[in-house]
């Protein structure tokens, strides 16, 4: 059975590649990779003193370097000036959590953290539990935080949130037409009265899709980072996420955010992969499954849930092209399964992974019943 | 090999498109007449695994029809043949083989002697959709023979031939009903001439008659014309 499934797939992946739609709609994405990259990178060109930016690198956040960045940034005249301020990324780092205090100093810049923290969880409606929870989280962070020059790697954990919504138009576009694409053909009259027709021609098409999806989507995902990194390199890595959202208690590295990142878009591509391969095997349509994929992300954007309405709003957080923002390190709501409280980061990939399973299913249901 | 359809009938919300029909096949050839509308379609969806019937049951050997074991001993050509137009014949074929669970090595032998004898081996790598409809039949009546089937079952086969092809077409059913079942729908009375040992004809979802072809042949043609009227 192995055999046939490997030969069907073969097959299924020189359909989907050769199909006008996937060559057109994938060179579209590759180069819009690299232009991402570029843009990215030239950022941080445009800084006329990048490289004394770099000499900060290591630096302890403490009072004096934090007096020294506040006597430089008085010294500053005009704006031209200051957009090539070598301490740029560093104050906007301290002076995020200001509170319009004008400039602070490095024990300020601590306190305030710990108030917004606080001030955080009690806007998202958090309980005592979870606010424990986030205690002992903060507890292990290494404070004070030494700077690293992120802004190449924070930019680009920023633009992770379009190589998702790429995912979406990607699996939406190229796989629409998986199973829908067969009717069209007329050609499931004959797959049908075929012996491998059914479970094995479907076993092979989801693998397919899968490996289509999941291969571009980290293809396109080492294009930006090499377009960022063969111009700027990639420093930065090894600085704290406080250094973009100050008051998170998340003990992550940029390394290791991005790793989560990555980690949510290939589950999350998985989930967006079964979903339009589900629906092409339901509606037996393409133009259905792009209208539906597309409507679902829309109104992911566009809806606005109050954060009092703790479950729906939560469950929207968890959508991938919300989840892995940058801001939503500062989500601290969890998920507590058998008595234990868990991060949407190390929930969500599962949660996505059995919706996948069971778009699987339904498509499969679907597919088994479909007949001429 | 034997099929039996026992008391199928297939509705679809009003409409009654095959009624209660039984029969028995054995190895021959077994021609399926009937105006558009008769249920000749129909019947042989059901009989290919790819249709349910609202009633009754069909086996082969005791082989329900919708089983992957009836499926490998069955060759299909439907009436609407689908294709994907950017495959070339020998990519389809092959296609079609590996859809069939044969062999690789067996199945590049079977697609290169099947384009041989539907005559398509100098277009053999050309794409299907610059062929004529005559071609693409061909490719369709190919890909129905690739496993060898016990059961052929054939929804117009000769449509879009021309005469030569026909007859070409006629000597090789003729060849393969030897020793296989044979079931192949027309609504031209001289598809059947010399090949059909037996004429089932349809009107209304039911049979109005089952016989042998030389019983009937003068008689046949008459009746025919007869249900083409009414």
């Amino acid at each position: 059975m192995m055999k046939s499934i490997r030969e069907l797939y073969r097959f299924e992946i020189y359909k989907i590649l050769h199909s006008k739609l996937t060559v057109s709609f994938v060179l579209i994405l590759v180069a819009l990779s690299v232009i991402m990259g570029l843009q990215l990178s030239k950022g941080a060109r445009d800084l006329i003193i990048y490289d004394e930016v770099r000499t900060l690198n290591g630096l302890v956040i403490n009072d004096e370097t934090v007096d020294r960045m506040n006597a430089d940034l008085v010294n500053i005249d005009g704006l031209e000036k200051e957009e090539n301020y070598k301490y740029t990324g560093l104050a906007h780092t301290v002076n995020m959590i200001n509170e319009g205090d004008g400039l602070i100093s490095a024990e300020q810049f601590y306190q305030n953290r710990l108030k917004f923290q606080h001030l955080n969880m009690e806007e998202l409606r958090l309980s005592d539990g979870e606010k424990q929870w986030w205690t002992e989280q903060e507890a292990e962070i290494q404070k004070p935080f030494v700077y690293v020059p992120q802004l190449n790697v924070k930019t680009f954990a920023e633009y992770m949130t379009n190589i998702c919504l790429m995912a979406i138009l990607l699996t939406a576009i190229c796989l629409s037409g998986v199973f829908a694409g067969e009717y069209r053909n007329n050609m499931d009259q004959l797959m049908f009265s075929c012996r491998n027709g059914r479970r094995q021609t479907f076993v092979a098409k989801i693998a397919a899709g899968m490996t289509f999806s999941i291969v571009w989507i980290l293809l396109f995902t080492i294009l930006l980072a090499l377009s960022l990194w063969l111009r700027t390199g990639l420093d930065g890595l090894s600085g704290v996420i406080q250094l973009e959202v100050p008051y998170s208690a998340y003990n992550l590295s940029f390394l290791q955010f991005i790793g989560i990142q990555i980690v949510i878009v290939v589950t999350a591509t998985v989930l967006f992969a079964a979903m339009a391969m589900a629906l092409s095997a339901i509606f037996k349509n393409g133009v259905a499954v792009m209208g539906t994929m597309v409507g679902i992300y829309l109104i992911s954007q566009f809806v606005n849930i109050p954060l009092k309405f703790r479950l729906i709003s939560q469950v929207k957080a968890m959508f991938p092209t919300e989840l892995i923002t940058v801001w939503s390190l500062a989500d601290f709501r969890l998920i507590k399964i058998a008595g234990n409280y868990h991060s949407m980061y190390s929930v969500a990939p599962a949660i996505y992974i059995i919706i996948a399973i069971v778009l699987v299913l339904a498509g499969h249901l679907a597919f088994k019943q479909s007949q001429r | 090999m034997r099929i039996k359809v026992d008391r199928v009938s297939k509705h679809f919300k009003n409409k009654i498109a095959v009624d209660r029909v039984s029969f028995e096949l054995q190895e021959g050839v077994t021609g399926l007449l009937g105006a558009n509308g008769a249920g000749k379609t129909t019947l042989l969806r059901m009989m290919a695994g790819i249709l349910e019937p609202s009633g009754g049951e069909i086996k082969a050997n005791d082989i329900p029809v919708f089983t992957e074991e009836y499926r490998a001993l069955l060759g299909y050509l439907p009436q609407n043949f689908g294709y994907y137009p950017d495959f070339s014949a020998r990519k389809f074929l092959m296609y079609i083989a590996s859809l069939k669970g044969i062999e690789k090595k067996v199945a590049v032998s079977k697609t290169e002697e099947l384009l041989e004898v539907v005559g398509l081996s100098d277009v053999a790598n050309k794409k299907i959709r610059t062929f004529s409809g005559g071609m693409k039949q061909r490719v369709g009546i190919a890909q129905a023979l690739l496993n060898d089937p016990r059961i052929l079952i054939l929804d117009e086969p000769t449509a879009g031939l021309d005469p030569g092809e026909r007859a070409k077409f006629r000597d090789l059913i003729g060849e393969i009903g030897k020793n296989n079942i044979v079931l192949f729908s027309t609504h031209i009375v001289s598809d059947l001439e010399r090949v059909a040992g037996r004429v089932l004809m349809m009107r209304d979802g039911a049979f109005v008659y089952d016989g042998e072809w030389s019983d009937a042949e003068g008689d046949l043609e008459a009746l025919y014309l007869k249900e083409l009227k009414r």
